[in-house]
Protein backbone atom coordinates (compact mmCIF):
# COMPACT_ATOMS: atom_id res chain seq x y z
CA UNK A 1 0.00 0.00 0.00
CA UNK A 2 1.12 3.47 -0.64
CA UNK A 3 2.19 5.92 2.17
CA UNK A 4 1.14 8.82 0.51
CA UNK A 5 -1.46 11.17 1.26
CA UNK A 6 -1.92 14.74 0.62
CA UNK A 7 -1.29 15.74 4.30
CA UNK A 8 2.11 14.29 4.00
CA UNK A 9 3.87 16.83 2.44
CA UNK A 10 7.29 17.52 2.37
CA UNK A 11 9.05 18.43 5.55
CA UNK A 12 9.79 22.34 5.70
CA UNK A 13 13.64 23.08 5.32
CA UNK A 14 14.95 26.09 7.05
CA UNK A 15 15.00 28.11 4.49
CA UNK A 16 11.50 27.44 2.54
CA UNK A 17 9.68 30.21 1.97
CA UNK A 18 7.12 30.84 4.76
CA UNK A 19 3.49 29.07 4.32
CA UNK A 20 1.49 32.08 2.68
CA UNK A 21 4.06 32.08 -0.33
CA UNK A 22 2.38 28.68 -1.25
CA UNK A 23 -0.87 30.76 -1.89
CA UNK A 24 0.45 32.58 -5.14
CA UNK A 25 1.37 29.51 -6.85
CA UNK A 26 -1.64 29.37 -9.31
CA UNK A 27 -1.51 25.80 -9.63
CA UNK A 28 -2.08 25.49 -5.65
CA UNK A 29 -4.90 27.97 -5.97
CA UNK A 30 -6.09 25.24 -8.85
CA UNK A 31 -5.72 22.35 -5.79
CA UNK A 32 -7.48 24.72 -3.30
CA UNK A 33 -10.66 25.29 -5.85
CA UNK A 34 -10.14 21.33 -6.85
CA UNK A 35 -10.84 20.96 -2.58
CA UNK A 36 -13.62 22.69 -2.81
CA UNK A 37 -15.37 20.78 -4.99
CA UNK A 38 -14.09 22.35 -8.47
CA UNK A 39 -13.76 19.80 -10.59
CA UNK A 40 -13.45 21.66 -13.94
CA UNK A 41 -10.00 23.26 -11.45
CA UNK A 42 -8.84 19.67 -11.11
CA UNK A 43 -9.02 19.50 -14.93
CA UNK A 44 -6.83 22.20 -15.51
CA UNK A 45 -4.29 20.72 -13.46
CA UNK A 46 -4.18 17.69 -15.05
CA UNK A 47 -3.91 19.75 -18.52
CA UNK A 48 -0.94 21.67 -16.72
CA UNK A 49 1.28 18.63 -15.10
CA UNK A 50 0.39 15.50 -17.60
CA UNK A 51 3.19 15.72 -19.87
CA UNK A 52 5.49 16.38 -17.16
CA UNK A 53 4.60 14.17 -14.92
CA UNK A 54 4.87 11.58 -17.86
CA UNK A 55 7.71 12.63 -19.02
CA UNK A 56 10.13 12.26 -15.83
CA UNK A 57 8.31 8.97 -14.93
CA UNK A 58 8.75 7.63 -18.31
CA UNK A 59 12.48 7.91 -17.61
CA UNK A 60 12.31 6.78 -13.92
CA UNK A 61 9.99 3.17 -14.79
CA UNK A 62 11.62 3.04 -18.82
CA UNK A 63 8.40 3.00 -20.64
CA UNK A 64 5.87 4.73 -21.62
CA UNK A 65 2.99 2.61 -20.39
CA UNK A 66 4.40 2.54 -17.05
CA UNK A 67 4.68 6.11 -16.88
CA UNK A 68 1.22 6.69 -18.02
CA UNK A 69 -0.28 4.15 -15.78
CA UNK A 70 1.44 5.54 -13.34
CA UNK A 71 0.79 9.25 -14.17
CA UNK A 72 -2.64 8.34 -13.60
CA UNK A 73 -2.07 6.65 -10.36
CA UNK A 74 -0.89 9.98 -9.20
CA UNK A 75 -3.85 11.80 -10.16
CA UNK A 76 -6.03 9.28 -8.67
CA UNK A 77 -4.26 9.76 -5.51
CA UNK A 78 -4.55 13.40 -5.08
CA UNK A 79 -8.07 13.49 -6.47
CA UNK A 80 -8.91 11.28 -3.35
CA UNK A 81 -7.79 13.25 -1.10
CA UNK A 82 -8.45 16.02 -2.16
CA UNK A 83 -10.86 17.39 0.30
CA UNK A 84 -7.49 17.11 3.04
CA UNK A 85 -5.15 19.54 0.72
CA UNK A 86 -3.12 22.34 2.71
CA UNK A 87 -1.36 24.53 0.41
CA UNK A 88 2.11 23.16 2.75
CA UNK A 89 4.65 23.33 -0.60
CA UNK A 90 4.50 24.22 -4.20
CA UNK A 91 1.96 21.90 -5.99
CA UNK A 92 4.21 20.65 -8.18
CA UNK A 93 7.02 19.75 -5.62
CA UNK A 94 3.48 18.04 -3.61
CA UNK A 95 3.24 15.87 -6.54
CA UNK A 96 6.26 15.18 -8.00
CA UNK A 97 6.95 13.91 -3.67
CA UNK A 98 4.17 11.92 -4.74
CA UNK A 99 5.11 10.81 -7.78
CA UNK A 100 8.75 9.47 -6.30
CA UNK A 101 7.06 7.45 -3.50
CA UNK A 102 4.63 5.54 -6.38
CA UNK A 103 7.68 5.37 -8.76
CA UNK A 104 9.75 3.25 -6.09
CA UNK A 105 6.83 0.99 -4.76
CA UNK A 106 6.78 0.28 -8.42
CA UNK A 107 10.57 -0.39 -9.04
CA UNK A 108 10.17 -2.57 -5.90
CA UNK A 109 7.09 -4.75 -7.14
CA UNK A 110 8.76 -6.89 -9.37
CA UNK A 111 5.75 -8.90 -10.63
CA UNK A 112 4.58 -5.74 -11.80
CA UNK A 113 7.43 -5.12 -14.02
CA UNK A 114 7.29 -8.35 -15.63
CA UNK A 115 3.81 -7.43 -16.77
CA UNK A 116 5.24 -4.30 -18.48
CA UNK A 117 8.06 -5.03 -20.60
CA UNK A 118 9.85 -2.86 -22.04
CA UNK A 119 9.90 -1.81 -26.18
CA UNK A 120 12.91 -3.29 -27.64
CA UNK A 121 14.90 0.62 -27.88
CA UNK A 122 13.70 0.96 -24.44
CA UNK A 123 16.18 1.76 -21.43
CA UNK A 124 15.01 0.03 -18.36
CA UNK A 125 15.26 0.50 -15.27
CA UNK A 126 17.44 -1.98 -14.28
CA UNK A 127 20.27 -0.34 -16.39
CA UNK A 128 20.75 0.43 -19.98
CA UNK A 129 19.37 -1.73 -22.51
CA UNK A 130 21.79 -4.42 -24.33
CA UNK A 131 21.55 -2.03 -27.20
CA UNK A 132 22.76 0.84 -26.09
CA UNK A 133 25.85 -0.87 -24.20
CA UNK A 134 26.56 -2.21 -27.20
CA UNK A 135 26.64 0.96 -28.79
CA UNK A 136 28.40 2.66 -26.02
CA UNK A 137 31.19 -0.23 -26.29
CA UNK A 138 31.57 0.13 -29.76
CA UNK A 139 31.42 3.64 -29.89
CA UNK A 140 34.11 3.43 -26.92
CA UNK A 141 36.58 1.81 -29.45
CA UNK A 142 36.00 4.91 -31.85
CA UNK A 143 36.60 8.04 -29.92
CA UNK A 144 36.90 10.00 -33.01
CA UNK A 145 33.33 8.84 -34.68
CA UNK A 146 31.09 11.14 -34.93
CA UNK A 147 27.73 9.70 -33.50
CA UNK A 148 24.46 10.82 -35.05
CA UNK A 149 21.65 12.17 -33.17
CA UNK A 150 19.82 8.69 -32.24
CA UNK A 151 23.08 7.37 -31.54
CA UNK A 152 24.05 10.27 -28.73
CA UNK A 153 20.34 10.30 -27.39
CA UNK A 154 20.79 6.30 -26.70
CA UNK A 155 24.36 6.92 -25.38
CA UNK A 156 22.75 10.15 -23.13
CA UNK A 157 20.06 7.60 -21.94
CA UNK A 158 22.49 4.92 -21.31
CA UNK A 159 24.23 7.33 -19.53
CA UNK A 160 21.36 8.38 -17.27
CA UNK A 161 20.38 4.62 -16.36
CA UNK A 162 24.17 3.99 -15.31
CA UNK A 163 22.84 6.25 -12.32
CA UNK A 164 20.77 5.03 -9.07
CA UNK A 165 17.31 5.57 -8.42
CA UNK A 166 17.83 8.42 -6.08
CA UNK A 167 20.65 10.33 -8.77
CA UNK A 168 18.38 9.44 -11.20
CA UNK A 169 15.35 11.39 -9.89
CA UNK A 170 17.16 14.09 -8.68
CA UNK A 171 18.46 15.32 -12.14
CA UNK A 172 15.54 14.56 -14.00
CA UNK A 173 13.46 16.93 -11.38
CA UNK A 174 17.11 19.35 -11.61
CA UNK A 175 16.75 19.13 -15.37
CA UNK A 176 13.50 18.83 -16.57
CA UNK A 177 11.78 20.84 -13.66
CA UNK A 178 14.47 23.13 -12.82
CA UNK A 179 13.93 22.54 -9.52
CA UNK A 180 15.79 24.08 -7.06
CA UNK A 181 18.09 21.80 -4.51
CA UNK A 182 15.27 22.86 -1.51
CA UNK A 183 12.75 21.62 -3.81
CA UNK A 184 14.16 18.71 -4.61
CA UNK A 185 15.23 18.24 -0.67
CA UNK A 186 11.54 18.57 -0.25
CA UNK A 187 10.12 16.23 -2.89
CA UNK A 188 12.47 13.51 -2.32
CA UNK A 189 12.40 13.81 1.08
CA UNK A 190 16.31 15.11 1.65
CA UNK A 191 17.85 18.02 3.05
CA UNK A 192 19.31 20.65 0.59
CA UNK A 193 22.82 19.31 2.05
CA UNK A 194 22.12 15.66 0.76
CA UNK A 195 20.65 16.70 -2.64
CA UNK A 196 24.00 18.74 -3.74
CA UNK A 197 26.17 15.37 -3.24
CA UNK A 198 23.65 13.43 -4.74
CA UNK A 199 23.77 15.45 -7.92
CA UNK A 200 27.09 16.44 -7.54
CA UNK A 201 27.67 12.57 -7.52
CA UNK A 202 24.75 11.92 -10.38
CA UNK A 203 27.14 14.58 -12.46
CA UNK A 204 30.26 13.05 -12.17
CA UNK A 205 28.99 9.71 -12.95
CA UNK A 206 27.08 11.07 -16.18
CA UNK A 207 30.98 12.73 -17.02
CA UNK A 208 32.65 9.58 -16.78
CA UNK A 209 29.96 7.68 -18.44
CA UNK A 210 29.80 10.26 -21.65
CA UNK A 211 33.60 11.78 -21.41
CA UNK A 212 34.74 9.36 -24.47
CA UNK A 213 32.10 10.77 -26.65
CA UNK A 214 33.18 14.05 -26.16
CA UNK B 1 39.02 29.90 1.75
CA UNK B 2 40.06 29.62 -1.74
CA UNK B 3 40.30 26.90 -4.02
CA UNK B 4 42.54 25.14 -5.50
CA UNK B 5 42.83 22.90 -8.35
CA UNK B 6 44.49 20.22 -6.91
CA UNK B 7 41.58 19.76 -4.37
CA UNK B 8 39.73 17.80 -7.15
CA UNK B 9 40.55 14.57 -6.99
CA UNK B 10 40.87 14.69 -3.06
CA UNK B 11 38.09 16.23 -2.08
CA UNK B 12 34.33 15.19 -2.86
CA UNK B 13 33.15 18.97 -1.70
CA UNK B 14 35.11 20.56 -3.85
CA UNK B 15 33.10 18.81 -6.94
CA UNK B 16 30.09 19.46 -5.11
CA UNK B 17 30.84 23.37 -5.09
CA UNK B 18 31.44 23.18 -8.63
CA UNK B 19 28.11 21.87 -9.12
CA UNK B 20 26.41 24.02 -7.21
CA UNK B 21 27.76 26.62 -9.04
CA UNK B 22 27.30 25.81 -12.02
CA UNK B 23 23.33 24.82 -10.80
CA UNK B 24 23.53 28.64 -9.39
CA UNK B 25 23.32 27.20 -5.78
CA UNK B 26 25.92 28.51 -4.68
CA UNK B 27 25.93 32.19 -2.13
CA UNK B 28 26.92 35.16 -4.10
CA UNK B 29 30.37 35.05 -1.97
CA UNK B 30 30.94 31.44 -2.75
CA UNK B 31 30.29 31.86 -6.60
CA UNK B 32 32.73 34.71 -6.71
CA UNK B 33 35.70 32.57 -5.46
CA UNK B 34 34.92 29.28 -7.37
CA UNK B 35 35.16 32.48 -10.79
CA UNK B 36 38.19 33.65 -9.22
CA UNK B 37 39.91 30.07 -9.19
CA UNK B 38 38.29 29.22 -12.81
CA UNK B 39 39.96 33.01 -14.23
CA UNK B 40 43.22 31.38 -12.50
CA UNK B 41 43.12 27.46 -13.15
CA UNK B 42 42.94 25.91 -16.56
CA UNK B 43 42.78 22.55 -15.18
CA UNK B 44 39.75 23.66 -12.69
CA UNK B 45 38.48 25.11 -16.13
CA UNK B 46 38.18 21.93 -17.87
CA UNK B 47 36.62 20.22 -14.81
CA UNK B 48 33.50 23.01 -15.09
CA UNK B 49 33.06 22.26 -18.76
CA UNK B 50 33.24 19.00 -18.85
CA UNK B 51 30.89 18.45 -15.90
CA UNK B 52 28.74 21.14 -18.06
CA UNK B 53 28.39 19.23 -21.45
CA UNK B 54 27.94 16.22 -19.48
CA UNK B 55 24.83 17.93 -18.22
CA UNK B 56 23.74 19.49 -21.48
CA UNK B 57 24.02 16.22 -23.30
CA UNK B 58 21.05 15.28 -21.04
CA UNK B 59 18.75 17.71 -23.67
CA UNK B 60 18.96 14.92 -26.07
CA UNK B 61 16.68 13.02 -23.58
CA UNK B 62 13.13 12.20 -25.12
CA UNK B 63 10.75 13.80 -23.12
CA UNK B 64 7.35 11.63 -24.50
CA UNK B 65 4.17 13.90 -23.70
CA UNK B 66 1.30 11.91 -22.40
CA UNK B 67 -0.97 10.36 -25.14
CA UNK B 68 -3.86 11.60 -26.49
CA UNK B 69 -6.38 9.72 -24.35
CA UNK B 70 -4.47 10.42 -21.16
CA UNK B 71 -6.78 13.65 -19.73
CA UNK B 72 -10.12 12.18 -20.82
CA UNK B 73 -9.30 8.64 -19.77
CA UNK B 74 -7.66 10.25 -16.32
CA UNK B 75 -10.88 12.08 -15.87
CA UNK B 76 -12.84 9.55 -16.77
CA UNK B 77 -11.15 7.48 -13.99
CA UNK B 78 -12.14 10.21 -11.06
CA UNK B 79 -15.85 10.20 -12.23
CA UNK B 80 -15.68 6.70 -11.56
CA UNK B 81 -14.03 7.12 -8.48
CA UNK B 82 -15.78 9.82 -7.62
CA UNK B 83 -19.66 7.78 -8.62
CA UNK B 84 -17.98 4.84 -6.66
CA UNK B 85 -17.35 7.01 -3.41
CA UNK B 86 -20.80 8.50 -3.85
CA UNK B 87 -22.31 5.41 -4.68
CA UNK B 88 -20.06 3.98 -1.37
CA UNK B 89 -21.56 7.25 0.67
CA UNK B 90 -25.61 5.96 -0.52
CA UNK B 91 -24.76 2.48 0.49
CA UNK B 92 -23.53 3.86 3.53
CA UNK B 93 -26.55 5.98 3.84
CA UNK B 94 -28.64 2.90 2.61
CA UNK B 95 -27.25 0.26 5.00
CA UNK B 96 -27.41 2.74 8.09
CA UNK B 97 -31.47 3.25 7.08
CA UNK B 98 -31.77 -0.21 6.72
CA UNK B 99 -29.74 -0.77 10.43
CA UNK B 100 -32.26 1.50 11.93
CA UNK B 101 -35.08 -0.29 10.06
CA UNK B 102 -34.29 -3.68 11.31
CA UNK B 103 -33.44 -2.43 14.79
CA UNK B 104 -36.91 -0.89 14.82
CA UNK B 105 -38.11 -4.05 13.69
CA UNK B 106 -36.45 -6.27 16.28
CA UNK B 107 -37.92 -4.89 18.66
CA UNK B 108 -41.38 -4.35 17.52
CA UNK B 109 -43.92 -6.48 17.85
CA UNK B 110 -46.56 -7.50 14.91
CA UNK B 111 -50.18 -7.12 15.90
CA UNK B 112 -51.35 -10.06 15.04
CA UNK B 113 -48.87 -11.57 17.70
CA UNK B 114 -49.80 -9.20 20.05
CA UNK B 115 -53.54 -9.50 19.66
CA UNK B 116 -53.41 -13.69 19.96
CA UNK B 117 -50.91 -12.84 23.28
CA UNK B 118 -53.74 -10.63 24.42
CA UNK B 119 -56.38 -13.59 24.01
CA UNK B 120 -54.03 -15.94 25.97
CA UNK B 121 -53.54 -13.88 28.34
CA UNK B 122 -57.70 -12.88 28.76
CA UNK B 123 -58.01 -16.81 28.56
CA UNK B 124 -55.24 -17.59 31.08
CA UNK B 125 -57.12 -15.26 33.21
CA UNK B 126 -60.65 -16.21 32.64
CA UNK B 127 -59.09 -19.80 33.22
CA UNK B 128 -58.12 -18.85 36.88
CA UNK B 129 -60.53 -16.46 37.97
CA UNK B 130 -63.29 -19.37 37.18
CA UNK B 131 -61.11 -22.06 38.95
CA UNK B 132 -61.04 -19.87 42.20
CA UNK B 133 -64.50 -19.21 41.86
CA UNK B 134 -66.54 -22.21 40.76
CA UNK B 135 -67.30 -25.11 42.54
CA UNK B 136 -66.12 -28.18 42.26
CA UNK B 137 -68.39 -30.94 39.74
CA UNK B 138 -68.21 -33.48 42.95
CA UNK B 139 -70.37 -30.53 45.40
CA UNK B 140 -73.08 -30.30 42.30
CA UNK B 141 -73.60 -33.87 42.33
CA UNK B 142 -73.83 -34.43 45.97
CA UNK B 143 -76.16 -31.29 46.62
CA UNK B 144 -78.26 -33.54 44.08
CA UNK B 145 -77.61 -36.77 45.02
CA UNK B 146 -80.98 -37.34 46.16
CA UNK B 147 -82.58 -36.10 42.70
CA UNK B 148 -80.49 -38.39 40.81
CA UNK B 149 -81.40 -41.21 42.83
CA UNK B 150 -84.98 -40.96 42.00
CA UNK B 151 -84.74 -39.58 38.46
CA UNK B 152 -86.71 -43.10 37.51
CA UNK B 153 -89.85 -42.32 39.81
CA UNK B 154 -89.89 -38.72 38.37
CA UNK B 155 -89.72 -39.58 35.13
CA UNK B 156 -92.40 -42.25 35.48
CA UNK B 157 -94.69 -39.93 36.84
CA UNK B 158 -93.85 -36.75 33.94
CA UNK B 159 -95.66 -33.72 35.88
CA UNK B 160 -94.50 -31.64 38.23
CA UNK B 161 -97.70 -30.42 39.88
CA UNK B 162 -98.46 -33.54 41.20
CA UNK B 163 -95.17 -34.42 42.45
CA UNK B 164 -96.07 -31.63 44.76
CA UNK B 165 -98.93 -32.83 45.65
CA UNK B 166 -97.64 -36.10 46.14
CA UNK B 167 -95.43 -34.69 48.80
CA UNK B 168 -97.21 -32.61 50.26
CA UNK B 169 -99.73 -35.56 50.93
CA UNK B 170 -96.66 -37.63 52.39
CA UNK B 171 -96.51 -40.45 49.90
CA UNK B 172 -93.29 -39.87 48.63
CA UNK B 173 -91.72 -40.56 52.06
CA UNK B 174 -93.08 -44.21 52.88
CA UNK B 175 -92.80 -45.13 48.99
CA UNK B 176 -89.54 -46.38 47.64
CA UNK B 177 -88.86 -46.24 44.12
CA UNK B 178 -89.47 -49.32 42.51
CA UNK B 179 -86.47 -51.78 41.22
CA UNK B 180 -84.99 -51.10 37.37
CA UNK B 181 -86.64 -54.22 35.84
Amino acid sequence: MFDVTPTESPDVVTSEPALSQYLHDPDVQLMLRAKRGDDAAFSQLVENYQDRLVAVLYHLLGNQDAAEDLGQEVFLRIYRNRTKYEAKAKFSTWMFHIANNLASNWRRDGARRREAPLAGSDSGPLGARPQEQLLAEKSALMPARVLDRNESQMLVRAALESLNDRQKMAVLLHKFEQMSYIDIAATMDLTPQAVKSLLSRARENLRAYLEPFF
Amino acid sequence: MAIMSDEIPQSPTFTEKLVAYLDGELPEAAAREVEQALSSDPAMRAEVEQLNRAWELLDLLPRPNASGEFSSRTLATLQVVDGTTELAAEQEIAATVAFETSSQRRFAVPPLVAWSAGLVLVSVLGFAVGRMTARPNSDVWLDDLTLIEHIDVYHEIGDAEFLRDLKQRGVLDERRPPEPR
